[in-house]
């Protein structure tokens, strides 16, 4: 029977893992987030003594029950396939993760998950290139004693605040990435973040967004950061956030028809046959239900009620 | 004598500790199954490997008596036999001296 590991253990053990298998497979990987974050910014002063002013640095304590990692998309094949043949498998597909399609989980018998980022939402530069911009002030930093690749500081603190802006107003990471940081540690992470074009939503984790009113991921970033917006809200301003046509009916259409996976996970059940069924019909009658008002509107004319029921003759 | 950690060992102390004992994990990647140390035998594997090749073999022994408030001459045969059994399972690395250093 395999050794339990506490959590922190089979996380940081997680990390080095997928370190190895990159370095042997000439992959390149960028650690973020829980045991990867730097000291530097996970230090905070604490006052010990009023009288003499005495300060004592501590780290705030992080939790994470997995290891994330951010794999050089055009690798991303490759890192499956290398760590598929040490024992991780695929527990949830990219298209099966987040709305955004951004992560995948791998699981192992013996070690917490990894989830693996191909790009990070927030981030409107091309993930490739986004990738290279990070992967070329990269460091490294030991975890569970084996060096492993991360980004910069500027940059680890950008990535927490891109995913506090994701988790409501209310979020730690503000605090320990930003409210914390000098000024001209808040100044780089600025600067990271234009080149990454990731402008919009570093203002919403800093309650900066109303300088961004014209962008159009503005309304997205204001739903996220602050967990509002009806469900039609948040697909609205999704696809007014996408880059192209193409992109944007894309992302439409998976928002309102995703796969079975994440239907159940939206349910909290598994869902098969009828009830699956039951469910895209639920979903697809609100989706169409509230874009035909807003076609409505749109062409100045009286909103048509669709009949969702056969007529019935008494 | 020194020892080091091998580069595939990765290695865990929890910063929650039960008083006056020791926990360490291991494991070698990318394959291996994690391992667990306590008490003594972490002390000793720490003693040895976090060093990097610093460590000679009395300065382990040295540390381990330190750290466990025995007499390093009756712990020493017991402390050598150990980090003979952690180099045997790839835990440890063991560097001898070249002929110029000995």
């Amino acid at each position: 029977m395999s050794l339990e590991l506490p959590t922190s253990a089979g996380v940081s053990f997680a990390h080095a893992a997928v370190q190895v298998i990159a370095v042997g497979r000439v992959i390149d990987v960028l650690h973020i987030k829980g045991p990867a974050v730097r000291n530097l910014i996970l230090a905070e002063d604490t006052l010990d003594d009023a009288a003499s002013g005495h300060f004592t640095e501590k780290l705030v304590a992080r939790r994470s029950i997995d290891a994330d990692v951010l794999v050089r998309p055009s690798q991303v094949e490759r890192f499956l396939e290398a760590v598929g043949q040490h024992g991780w498998r695929l527990s949830v597909p990219f298209a099966d993760g987040s709305t955004f399609e951004h992560a995948a989980t791998l699981v192992h018998p013996s070690l917490a998950p990894v989830d693996v980022h191909r790009r990070f939402p927030g981030v409107g530069l091309d993930p490739e290139e986004a990738f290279d911009r990070l992967w070329r002030d990269h460091s490294t930093q030991a975890i569970a004693g084996i060096d492993s690749w991360t980004p910069s500081v500027a940059a680890q603190r950008l990535i927490l605040l891109l995913n506090a802006a994701r988790g409501g107003s209310n979020h730690d990471d503000r605090d320990v990435a930003w409210n914390r940081a000098t000024a001209g540690e808040q100044e780089e992470v600025r600067e990271i973040a234009r080149e990454l074009r990731a402008d919009v939503a570093l203002a919403a984790a800093t309650g900066h967004l109303e300088e961004y009113a014209d962008r159009r991921e503005h309304d997205l970033w204001e739903l996220l950061s602050a967990g509002a917006g009806t469900p039609f809200q948040r697909w609205r301003a999704r696809i007014r956030a996408e880059t192209n046509p193409v992109k944007a009916v894309r992302t439409g259409w998976r928002l309102l028809v995703p796969t079975s996976h994440r239907m159940s996970l939206e349910a909290g059940r598994d869902l098969v046959g009828l009830d699956l069924l039951r469910a895209y019909v639920q979903r697809l009658t609100l989706g169409f239900g509230q874009t035909a008002g807003l076609v409505g509107r749109r062409v100045g004319g009286r909103i048509t009620q669709r009949r969702l029921r056969p007529r019935t003759r008494g | 004598m020194t020892f080091r950690i091998p580069p595939r060992v990765a290695w865990y102390v929890p910063a929650e500790q039960a008083v006056g004992h020791l926990t360490l994990y291991l494991i070698q990647l990318p394959d291996g199954e994690p391992l667990v140390l306590t008490d003594v035998a972490a002390q000793i594997w720490i003693a040895a490997g976090v060093s990097d090749g610093a460590a000679e073999v009395p300065d382990v022994v040295q540390a381990v008596a330190e750290a466990t408030g025995e007499d390093s001459c009756l712990i020493e045969d017991s402390v050598l036999d150990y980090l003979a059994y952690l180099v045997d399972r790839g835990l440890l690395l063991q560097d001898f001296p070249t002929s110029s250093e000995s």
